[in-house]
């Protein structure tokens, strides 16, 4: 199965070469191309896509701002002419980040590492709903139903439970495809259980009385999985 | 194997567009449309001061020398859009625009003349 796509970009040469690089490809479906962001937002707030090409500099919305408006984000794969952004989309958990003009082998690259963490991602939900954790030499396996929420500190994350946490060296971004739909990204820093949630205001939620921060972005999306009445 | 005019990165451009002549035609033709153009019209934001739009454009077109090949204008164009950007003068703007000039327009008749050669090549 291909992958959708849509490439966002302003300008015209980085557009049409990124356009056909991608027409070219076997295993991805290019189905829209953007000038902005802002057309580009119009069309996600109905549409789902596997992959964005996303350019960083644009006028207007940047790409960053784009990522900021969206409730779900999908694989993105950030093209820019200068790298000082690079910190800035790893930030963001984008899955690639590639300077302008991007070179054939290249795109491929970044394709590949698309299509991996999408097979990862398929796999999920045949899997048994416990993952296991390296600490202190031993593996410990955890039932999701344990897992209360995830805090991201750095390179680690940090997985807690009723009873305990758990120090590992992994990204949000790949627990956050691992763990599957009973889990959210509410910020930035936070991955939580949604059957875990005791309380809900403002911009805050609560889990076993900690309070966890939600972003503007990924509120609608956490609204949108509850229960609401 | 299509062999590109010396004045032109061979490399480079195989090493972007992987050997595709169809992309390369692509390109050359959205460089002849959309960045000639721009670089044109440069030169009235300059007879109108408007240096701040001349920086603009000379960003904006800056990456798609580099993307058919004319590498080697990237760093004059990048110095021109610094240069802009500083709030010249106007006659030393204008004759650092009309020496780059040379090369683009010389340029220009490189790219139509190969885009005739891929034609008949391919």
């Amino acid at each position: 199965m291909k992958l959708k796509c849509i490439i966002v970009e302003d300008e015209v040469m980085a557009r049409k070469s990124l356009q056909r690089l991608c027409e070219q490809h076997e295993s991805l479906d290019l189905v829209s191309v953007f000038e902005n962001a802002e057309d580009a937002l119009v069309f996600l707030s109905t549409e789902k896509v596997d992959v964005i090409w996303l350019d960083v500099e644009m006028p207007g919305l940047s790409g960053f701002d784009l990522l900021e408006n969206l409730t779900s984000i999908p694989q993105v794969i950030m093209t820019t002419t200068k790298i000082e952004y690079a910190f800035d989309a790893y930030q963001y958990q984008v899955t690639d980040y590639l300077k302008k003009p991007v070179m054939l082998p290249r795109f491929k690259m970044a394709v590949d590492k698309v299509l991996e963490l999408n097979a990862r991602k398929t796999t999920v939900s045949t899997q048994r709903q416990e993952i296991y954790v390296k600490t202190d030499g031993r593996y410990i396996r955890l039932a999701y139903s344990d897992i209360l929420y995830i805090e991201n500190i750095g390179d680690y994350v940090k997985i807690y439970t009723h009873d305990n946490s758990y120090i590992i060296h992994t990204t949000m971004k790949y627990l956050e495809e691992k763990l599957g739909n009973q889990f959210l990204r509410v910020h930035r820093s936070f991955i939580v259980h949604l059957d875990k949630i005791v309380d809900i205001e403002e911009n805050n939620l609560v889990i076993a009385k900690k309070v966890i921060p939600i972003s503007r972005a990924n509120k609608p999306e956490l609204m949108n999985r509850l229960n609401m009445l | 194997m299509f062999e590109f005019n010396a004045h032109l990165d061979a490399d480079y451009i195989n090493e972007i567009y992987g050997g595709d002549l169809s992309i390369v035609q692509i390109m050359f033709n959205s460089f002849l449309e959309e960045s000639i153009p721009v670089w044109n019209e440069m030169y009235d934001k300059i007879v109108a001061k408007n240096y701040a739009e001349v920086g603009r454009l000379a960003h904006q077109i800056k990456p798609s020398f580099s993307m058919v090949g004319l590498t080697f204008l990237h760093p004059k164009i990048q110095a021109f859009e610094t240069f802009a950007k500083s709030g010249p003068a106007q006659g030393e703007l204008l004759t650092q625009y009309q020496q780059i000039a040379v090369d683009v327009n010389h340029a220009k008749l490189v790219i139509e003349e190969e885009l005739k050669r891929m034609e008949d090549y391919v």
